[in-house]
């Protein structure tokens, strides 16, 4: 007997799609507002249950769909960006006059995506949930339609991600056949099953291997792991900025939960090969990212590359293998998050000679024409390369100390090294802003209370690093006591 | 207490970031912006104070905020509430208070008014913050923002070059003080794994034959702490030979002086010793090095005063001289008697300046005393509450000045070291006779600069009542707080001294009225009725008397005006030489090394690197899904040994 009241989360986005969808139709273009109004109330409405329902949910002891309190955070959380970053989305729209419905309604089902992605608790699934997310991401990023470069990146993407999707099946097919299973609780009770250390030329193992790598390499696409990460810059860069703040933000979240899931519990057998593949994904990463983005000239292939780097500190985490490693990575991809939709969420509210902020030099001289966006931009970029007491610098912090802690003093180096690197790109921007000549005044879309507001958040959160230091803590016990 | 304490902490932070985001502001409402963030403060200070003397004397510690915590390490801000916290906030805003209402019009049509109330807003809110802090990272912020503040200050005109150079030195010599605090901290973090001033003073009985390995020699642990710290503080306290930096600092506004080079930055380093008095207690030989140190600034230092004629100057050396008594007190291991000097200090001092800034007001910025006279007429209220002041620096019995600084000699008489004592007493002549310069050069005497007097008062109000409040606590809070609070146990929970304290008192002191009228026929009194006969002499009487000395010790005066070679050590020898020495450090390892090998060598290489890299990304969709294949057979070829 299947109880529907647990998965009341993704019935509640459905259902909201479908009527909306048809809604809309019926709706002229001026009150087209109301179906805006409508997906954030049922957004805020969904977090509402989960949050209201939280041990209920929590009981649930589904093979197929795990709605534990793990899963349940990251949904939350996502939830509440996806509902920030519609709020910038909106605006954005109505300021150029392009606003569609569709463009949310589409993205909602790329969150139906993700929310399956973070529960999921079997391949199959898994990749019906990674394919919903891409499959939308890949019609937002088309959006404009009049752009070459956007319908160029949507293309790239999905001919990419097609690949990658392919990996992730060969990956899925070869598991099934070693283990006879696809459920991540069945596959790990398999691995652990083998003695790894002394039939280490078994098929067996040979074939767990092959596989993983399929599987790992499909992921790092998605996560945009170098060397697998050409996609992101042409993608960020053809998308209109608030595509490009969707698709930094939170799909990388779902990747990381399953990142973490399949590789800290269903492939913890398997810790000695894959820590380091991650370590490899994680160097390049980081090396590729801070080093190419600092002969960028557009501000959004600045930041992905940006991305990329960032990613690489994740990678980095995960690869240590231990609990706190573990928090550390977790509260390194929600600082990521948080900070990547302040800076986007900022600068889509950016409109310079009419049209949306593109190069870095367009930004010359903000200072002397709104002190208060600056200043806002500045915190933003000094968390980006972590000075402390911004959040930036905890999560930086944390990463660098699992490392320590791990004794792999030589990758903490690196890491520490490649900050420095890092931290040029973003200063630079921060010279423009407060050195440079004024160009053009740049006009804002909306007032700033409410990326203000984020932002004060912002700084409180890094003066306070225990609440999200608390919260990863929390979720990643969860996570492996389940 | 803990919401009191918060506020009184932060009000004056608030107004400072609400006066540096307030674009659009007149000065007035600045003044009263900046005035009501410290009037809040000053109030609550003044009724805390007020139950604790009365009585409600209770000691307490709270934690505001984690902000990190590793591996067994608290990184965290939080308050310690004492007797002595409540004095120090006491003596701070309150002067701050009188300060920033006295720069009203000091400051008036200054174009960068509002800034100065920034810097002393902010200012008074990391004194505060030294203030109540219950660790030793806290200390070390606090004491890094008032050295900030300070800086900024001093060279608040930036357009003087003189201002320039002077800030920058005051900066320079506080670094290496600070060099030794944050090794002191960094010592007392590992040795005891804790930064909270209670945990540590727990541990000290089991630290205490502890010794450290350093360059091969065992040294022992407490006394090494105890003299980093102390650095330190010598540092920030001008002690000899850390000092040199405070008489240039005058460069700043008067106010300033008053407030920051006077009554409470300065203090900071006597206050830390004091906080830490259960550390000292055990750190044997740095004490009478301490002693020694304090000894020295008291007797030396006011001798440089005599030789000089810039008012400020004069009361700055004065200033070191005073804060040389303060540190002898605490090497004597008296620390309540130092602070009891503190506290009374604050106030005639704070005074001196400010009646010092009224005259280089009304005297168009002209700060040669020998230029100045007959003021007494012109400015009859500046001259009252400065001869309140200097009579209470001096030690006239029953001024504060008196009460405080007594003690503190009488520590040595009674200790039987003669030779402490007799340089104090030397001390008081001296201090007595730069007082009494200042006063015979700038108040009696012919009107050089012919000042007209005005039918109006001498200043606006809000110049004046600053004045005539600050002449209260100069002459009678010595008094007042003697039997009742000094020697009544009120330092008992937050300074270890007070078995010594009573033991004194029943001795020594019995009761004030014994201590005033048996100072009558002390030593320190007739040093005083000799200083004022003997200025009389050599300022007054105009006959040449002075010129004959120093023309008979001219290798005395040249001395001193040398200030036995902390002048040319600072401005001559350092700066030449070191600069030498950097230049050959800069040429050879700096410009060709660091910056061109190692800083710009990188930079170019990683620019270059980036510069080709970014040709990766072609454009070309079967580049993007080749770079795939290849990372993929990578991983494969990496992970089996096919």
């Amino acid at each position: 007997m299947i109880n529907y009241l647990y998965i009341f989360p993704e019935i509640i986005i459905t259902s909201a799609l479908c009527f909306i969808i048809v809604l809309d139709l019926f709706l002229p273009s001026r009150l087209k507002y109301i179906s805006y109004y409508l997906i954030q109330f049922s957004l805020i409405f969904c977090v509402y249950y989960i949050y209201s329902h939280f041990n209920y949910l929590d009981s649930n002891v589904s093979e197929l769909y795990n709605t534990g309190i793990f899963s349940n955070i990251f949904k939350i959380f996502i939830l509440l960006s996806l509902v920030i970053i519609f709020y910038y989305t909106s605006v954005f729209l109505n300021y150029f006059n392009i606003y569609k419905t569709e463009y949310f309604l589409i993205t909602v089902f790329g969150l139906l995506g993700m929310m399956i992605m973070i529960s999921s608790e079997n391949l199959l699934l898994l990749y019906l949930g990674i394919e919903l997310l891409s499959l939308s991401l890949y019609s937002v990023i088309a959006f404009n339609r009049n752009s070459l470069f956007s319908s160029e990146a949507a293309v790239k993407y999905y001919i990419l991600g097609a690949i990658s999707s392919g990996f992730l099946l060969f990956g899925i097919s070869l598991i099934y056949g070693l283990t006879g299973s696809l459920s991540f609780n069945e596959i790990f009770i398999y691995i652990t099953s083998l003695n790894i250390s002394s039939n280490i030329d078994s098929v067996e193992i040979i074939g767990l291997l092959f596989a993983l790598i399929f599987i790992l390499i499909s992921l790092s696409f998605k996560f945009g792991a170098a060397p697998f990460h050409m996609w992101i810059p042409d993608v960020y860069h053809g998308s209109i900025i608030t595509t490009t703040l969707l698709l930094s933000t939170i799909p990388k979240i779902a990747v990381f939960v399953i990142f973490i899931k399949l590789l800290a519990i269903v492939f913890s057998g398997l810790f000695l090969f894959w820590s380091d593949m991650v370590i490899i994904l994680s160097i390049l990463s980081i090396l590729i990212g801070n080093i190419i983005a600092i002969s960028q000239t557009n501000i959004k292939r600045m930041l992905a590359y940006s991305t990329i780097a960032n990613i690489g500190f994740i990678l980095l985490g995960l690869s240590v293998g231990s609990v706190i490693a573990y928090k550390a990575a977790m509260f390194y991809t929600l600082t990521y998050v948080i900070t990547t939709i302040a800076v986007f969420g900022l600068l889509s509210q950016l409109v310079y000679k009419s049209k949306s902020v593109e190069n870095i030099s367009d930004l010359s001289g903000l200072n002397s024409s709104n002190p208060f966006l600056a200043f806002l931009l500045m915190v933003i970029l000094l968390s980006y390369i972590g000075i402390p007491p911004l959040l930036g610098f905890h999560a930086k912090l944390f990463i660098i100390q699992a490392l320590v802690e791990s004794n792999n003093i030589p990758l903490s180096i690196f890491a520490v090294l490649m900050t420095v690197i890092g931290s040029f790109y973003y200063l630079r921007v921060i010279k423009v802003i407060y050195f440079d000549e004024l160009k053009d005044e740049l006009l804002i879309t909306s007032k700033l209370y409410f990326t203000g507001t984020y932002v004060i958040g912002l700084m409180l959160l890094g003066l306070f690093p225990d609440i999200l230091g608390q919260l990863s803590q929390y979720s990643i016990s969860n996570l492996f006591n389940a | 207490m803990y919401w009191q304490s918060m506020i009184i902490i932060f009000s004056p932070l608030i107004g400072a970031i609400i006066l540096l985001f307030k674009n659009k502001s007149t000065d007035f409402l600045s003044s009263i912006i900046a005035n009501s963030a410290i009037g809040i403060s000053m109030l609550l200070s003044l009724w805390l104070f007020i139950s604790y003397v009365s009585g409600h004397n209770i000691s307490e510690s709270h934690l505001i905020y984690t902000w990190y915590a590793t591996s067994g390490y608290f990184f965290e801000i939080g308050l310690l509430i004492d007797s002595l916290t409540i004095v120090m906030s006491f003596i701070v805003t309150f002067i701050s208070f009188f300060v920033h209402m006295y720069s009203i019009t000091y400051m008036k049509g200054d174009p960068s008014f509002k800034r100065f109330f920034i810097y002393t807003n902010f200012f008074t809110f990391s004194m505060l913050f030294i203030i109540f802090s219950n660790n030793f990272l806290q200390l070390f912020i606090g004491w890094e923002l008032v050295g900030l503040s300070s800086y900024l200050l001093i060279g608040f005109w930036y357009n003087k070059p003189s201002a320039v150079s002077a800030n920058l030195k005051a900066f320079v010599v506080n670094r290496v003080g600070d060099i030794g605090l944050l090794l002191g901290v960094i010592l007392i973090l590992i040795t005891s794994n804790s930064l909270n001033y209670i945990d540590f003073f727990d541990k000290l009985p089991l630290l205490r034959d502890s010794t450290i390995n350093l360059l091969g020699y065992h040294i022992e642990l407490l006394p090494f702490i105890a003299l980093l710290l102390f650095i330190g503080a010598a540092a920030k306290s001008a002690q000899i030979p850390l000092h040199f930096w405070l008489p240039d600092s005058m460069e700043g506004p008067t106010p300033i002086s008053a407030l920051i080079h006077a009554a409470t930055m300065v203090t900071a380093g006597i206050f830390m010793v004091a906080r830490l008095s259960p550390l000292y207690d055990l750190s044997g030989y740095v004490l009478d090095l301490i002693l020694v140190i304090g000894v020295s600034t008291a007797l030396f230092m006011g001798m440089v005063a005599l030789v000089q004629n810039d008012i400020k100057r004069i009361i700055a050396y004065s200033t070191i001289s005073q804060l040389g008594y303060m540190t002898a007190a605490l090497g004597a291991s008296y620390y309540s008697f130092a602070i009891y000097h503190l506290l009374t200090h604050a106030f005639f001092k704070a005074l001196l300046f400010l009646c010092a800034g009224s005259i280089i007001l009304k005297c168009h910025h002209e700060q040669d005393i020998t230029k100045m006279g007959g003021l007494r007429k012109i400015m009859p209220i500046t001259f009252i509450t400065f001869f309140i002041a200097g009579i209470s620096l001096m030690g006239v019995p029953s001024m504060s000045g008196f009460f405080s600084k007594d003690l503190i000699i009488d520590i040595f008489k009674y200790s039987n070291n003669t030779f402490v004592y007799y340089s104090l007493v030397l001390g008081v002549f001296i201090t007595t006779l730069y007082t009494s310069k200042i006063f015979i050069k700038v108040f009696l005497g012919n009107n050089q600069l012919k000042i007209k007097k005005k039918l109006d008062l001498e200043h606006s109000d809000a110049l004046i009542i600053p004045l005539l409040v600050l002449a209260i606590p100069s002459a009678f809070i010595g008094w007042s707080l003697f039997d009742g609070v000094l020697f009544n146990g009120f330092f008992d929970k937050s300074i270890t001294d007070y078995t010594r304290l009573d033991q004194f008192y029943i001795l020594h002191v019995e009761h004030s009225l014994s201590f005033f009228l048996h100072s009558l026929t002390s030593l320190s009194f007739i040093m005083i009725i000799l200083g004022i006969v003997a200025s009389y002499f050599l300022y007054y009487k105009d006959d040449g008397l002075l010129e004959k000395i120093s023309d008979k010790f001219p290798l005395l005066r040249n001395i001193l005006l040398n200030e036995y070679g902390f002048t040319s050590l600072s401005n001559t020898i350092i700066p030449t030489y070191f600069k030498r020495l950097a230049n050959i450090i800069w040429m050879k390892s700096d410009v060709s090394i660091i910056d061109n090998f190692f800083v710009n060598g990188t930079a170019n290489l990683i620019n270059f690197i980036s510069s080709k890299a970014r040709l990766m990304q072609t454009g070309y969709l079967y580049h993007y899904a080749f770079t795939m294949i290849i990372g993929l057979l990578l991983f494969l070829i990496i992970f089996y040994d096919f």
